[in-house]
């Protein structure tokens, strides 16, 4: 489905991602690992839009969108930002953030605002605990960190993408709050097949969930591997670990 | 008792006109977030084409309604400033304002007289000294439009590009066109504040729009004192700053001191407010 | 909470209110008897204060303390003046209103239609459709005899070929008077060069490149240019060119001559036409609005020494003046 050909990126003069050629295809969930400073990030923005690469072409379909603009691509491509501020309205109620990513792909009419709100997924909302009216109407910023992601995560998908990029979705949050949001992440994306790039530093991760996962070391693709690979890999494999008892020793 | 009625009511007629542009620097200043100088301009321009309009014999309501489009016209320039050649918002709205005083000063000159020509306030025979009659349902009226508009999609977008400009990228909305839209509408109310002054003043003076920005900005911090939502707080806000000028007047010191004691009681109305609300807090 | 902030903010505005209807009583019984005269000035600078001053010098003077003053300034702002003037209006003990300068003016005559407004320091009182058959409004201009005062230029000063014309274009008064400069200059083959100043930043680039182009300056009476005076003379001085005012205060500061206003006599032959409302029981619309008397040319002593230039017999009257150092 989109095709990355021999795509560079130099900022401020350093460049960022180095000949990048691959291919996602549709249905695929990639986990993407990688150290810092990798340009894990700087490739979501190029998919995204966000960047405009210095050389190489993207397409999607065959079609070239290399020059199309992050909101042009937006209709199609859906992103989870690892900074929460990004993914919502803070200052506005849970009810009306809803509403508002109901209004993707739709001309803005007059009508209240709240006229989008998404009815259909009450009984969704109500199993996460977070249909209640108290909650509906509280400010997206007073929400916790997890209640938050997973609000992000519905409003991304209210309209389900061709692709949708998530970006260290589980990093801030407490182990109980991140598998309840992969839970219902996983869950979505099988339920409607959507082709997945999700970025994450956590090797377990990428091992447990995904079709593939792909390894980016200093700006180029190092390393790709299919579920298959995955039985025989071990966490180290891909990026290495913190080994705790050589530093207690 | 008549006397001082009259101070009250001119108090809250001028507080009444001004609320407009504190309407406008709230959807600025606290809506989308844009620091938007270009109201002194603005206000200027409403005036000057008021009184050029009505000195051509054009009927006051016609002449409303091509002066608020006038005044969005001065907020897409500031927004194009902005969006496309990425001047800082605060040099955008200076640079309009800037421009608009050279053009107010074309159209109408320094100083333009009405000359009883019918205006807003004609509308009810024999209330001419009265217009505060006519000015609050007006006021109130203008009010309820533009907190209804701030409650449609259009206006959730508005306050989604303050927070979050990012959340209309990513509804493959442009927030670009969202905020020169907000300026639009902040500019045009302006522009009608300029137009509505200069009939219940009954002149255009190019030194009339001197202290506006002043004024809007006074009347939006007094005005969150009685709440941070898009209601009358306004209205009080901006009337409240006019009781405060006149009061300045009325302790009788040398007059030179005036400022600084329109300053001081600014300074002292806040510090009560910030005292009583961490008072509340303790409490609660 | 918010219920008490608004507790709070109706205790302090009641407390301001009772402030002030305490101060207005002790007034009131302080002088229970004298009339008082509101006065709006627009602006602090020399002149107006000078209007000011002789004003409420004669008043004093001729009324044995029947009469007492209170002044007001809108310093510069047309809300101010307006905010003014409705206090003007509604305060009973006030009995006429003496407004200095064209703002003041508007904004006193837009709400007060009965009681006598007096004016001084304002040019073209006519212009402004504020007079009409049973006006309240009486005093004095400020309207310098422009035909006059070129012609003396053209007598005193006869080499100069090219004259700048600085003003300030948004006020009103200063435009009508370089109209009718303009006109005269030309009738009398001297070039006028418009500089226009809006704010005293302006002032010494404009004035700088005014003194490049021209052989001499001269300024109507414009609240801008009086303020900035002394940086005008100043320069004038340094490029050892005549500077020529309008009102004779600024001889005093460095202007080479005027053939104008003196806005003490202003104040002062305004008082006298106050008196005669007050006092004498005549209707305002039955005294006309004359201009002050300008047939006398101030002449600063030090700078035409300095400048070379001889004073021809001519038949106004002349005076010479010292400057402020």
């Amino acid at each position: 489905m989109i095709k990355f050909e021999n795509v560079s990126i130099t900022i401020d003069g350093k460049q960022i991602l180095k000949n990048i050629t691959c291919t996602i295809n549709t249905g695929d969930f990639i986990v993407i690992v990688g150290p810092n400073g990798a340009g894990k990030s700087t490739l979501f923005d190029m998919i995204s839009g966000k960047r405009i690469p210095t050389t190489g072409t993207i397409l999607l379909d065959d079609t070239d969108i290399t020059h199309l603009n992050e909101q042009q691509r937006a209709t199609v491509i859906s992103r989870l930002f690892q900074n929460p501020q990004l993914n919502g309205v803070a200052s506005m109620t849970v009810a009306q953030n809803l509403a508002l990513s109901n209004y993707k792909s739709k001309t803005v009419s007059l009508l209240n605002g709240i006229t989008k709100f998404p009815t259909h997924l009450m009984t969704e909302l109500d199993k996460l605990n977070l249909g209640s009216p108290k909650i509906l109407n509280t400010p997206m910023k007073d929400l916790s960190g997890g209640q938050r992601q997973l609000l992000a995560f519905i409003m991304a998908t209210i309209l389900p993408p061709r692709l949708f990029m998530l970006d260290e979705p589980t990093a801030a949050l407490d182990p109980q709050s991140a598998t309840k949001l992969l839970q219902f992440a996983i869950k979505f994306i099988n339920e409607h097949s959507l082709t997945t790039l999700l970025i994450t530093h956590d090797p377990e991760l990428a091992l447990a969930i995904g079709t593939k996962i792909w390894v980016l070391e200093n700006g180029q693709i190092t390393k790709q591997f299919d579920t298959r690979d995955t039985v025989t890999l071990s966490a180290s494999d891909l990026i290495g670990h913190i080994d705790y008892k050589k530093l207690m020793a | 008792m008549l006397s001082e009625w009259l101070i009250i009511q001119g108090i809250v007629e001028r507080g009444l006109i001004f609320s407009i542009s504190v309407m406008a620097i709230y959807i600025t200043s606290r809506i989308i977030r844009f620091d938007d100088l270009s109201v002194e301009g603005s206000f200027g321009l409403g005036g000057a084409l008021m009184a050029l309009l009505l000195t051509h014999n054009m009927t006051w309501l016609l002449a409303l309604a091509l002066i608020t489009i006038a005044g969005a016209c001065a907020g897409l320039a500031t927004g194009l400033l902005h969006t496309k050649l990425k001047l800082n918002n605060l040099i955008s709205g200076i640079v309009v304002t800037t421009a608009l005083f050279s053009i107010n000063l074309k159209i109408a000159g320094s100083n333009m007289v009405l000359g009883g020509k019918t205006t807003l306030f004609n509308i009810i025979p024999g209330v001419i000294n009265m217009k505060i009659v006519i000015l609050l349902p007006a006021i109130c009226a203008l009010l309820f439009i533009i907190k209804w508009f701030l409650n449609t999609e259009c206006g959730f977008l508005f306050k989604a590009v303050g927070d979050n400009p990012q959340m209309l990228t990513n509804l493959g909305k442009n927030a670009h066109t969202y905020t020169i839209a907000a300026l639009m509408l902040a500019n045009g109310l302006t522009a009608l504040a300029g137009a509505i002054f200069v009939q219940y003043v009954g002149y255009f003076s190019i030194w009339s729009s001197v202290g506006i920005l002043i004024i809007a900005l006074a009347g939006l911090i007094l005005s969150e004192t009685f709440g941070r939502t898009f209601g009358f707080s306004l209205l009080i806000g901006a009337i409240l700053y006019q009781a405060i000028i006149a009061a300045t007047f009325e302790f009788n010191v040398d007059p030179e001191w005036n400022k600084l004691i329109t300053a001081l009681l600014i300074i002292v109305m806040i510090a009560l407010k910030k005292h009583s609300s961490i008072f509340t807090q303790r409490q609660s | 909470m918010k219920n008490k902030n608004i507790v709070i903010s109706i205790l302090i505005i009641s407390a301001i209110v009772v402030a002030i209807i305490i101060n207005k009583n002790r007034q009131k019984n302080d002088n229970s008897s004298a009339i008082i005269i509101g006065i709006l000035q627009t602006a602090s600078h020399p002149a107006l204060d000078a209007a000011r001053e002789g004003f409420v010098d004669t008043i004093t003077k001729n009324s044995n303390g029947t009469i007492n003053c209170i002044v007001y300034n809108a310093e510069g702002s047309m809300i101010n003046a307006h905010a003014i003037a409705q206090r003007l209006h509604a305060d009973d003990s006030i009995k006429a209103i003496y407004a200095i300068a064209t703002p003041a003016l508007q904004a006193i005559a837009s709400v007060e239609k009965t009681k006598p407004i007096l004016i001084a320091a304002v040019s073209n009182p006519h212009d402004l459709g504020i007079i009409h058959e049973k006006t309240n409004i009486c005093g004095t201009t400020d309207m310098i005899d422009i035909p006059g005062t070129i012609k003396s230029i053209k007598t005193i000063l006869p080499y100069v070929a090219t004259i700048a014309l600085i003003y300030n274009p948004s006020e009103s008064n200063s435009v009508a008077q370089i109209t009718i400069m303009d006109k005269e200059l030309r009738r009398h083959s001297i070039t006028p060069l418009h500089v226009g100043i809006t704010t005293e930043i302006e002032v010494p680039q404009a004035i700088a490149s005014a003194l490049s182009k021209a052989d001499a300056l001269l300024a109507p009476t414009d609240n801008l240019v009086a303020s900035a005076m002394p940086i005008i003379s100043h320069l004038a001085h340094q490029a050892q060119k005549p500077l020529i005012a309008s009102h004779n205060d600024a001889v005093k500061q460095g202007a080479l001559m005027a053939r104008g206003v003196d806005y003490y006599e202003c104040g002062k032959a305004t008082a006298g036409i106050a008196l005669q409302v007050l006092c004498n029981g005549k209707k305002p619309y039955n005294l006309p609005i004359a201009p002050a008397k300008s047939d006398t040319i101030m002449i600063n002593k030090q700078l035409s020494d300095e400048l070379g230039i001889t004073i021809a017999k001519i038949s106004d009257t002349i005076m010479y003046i010292n400057s402020n150092k």
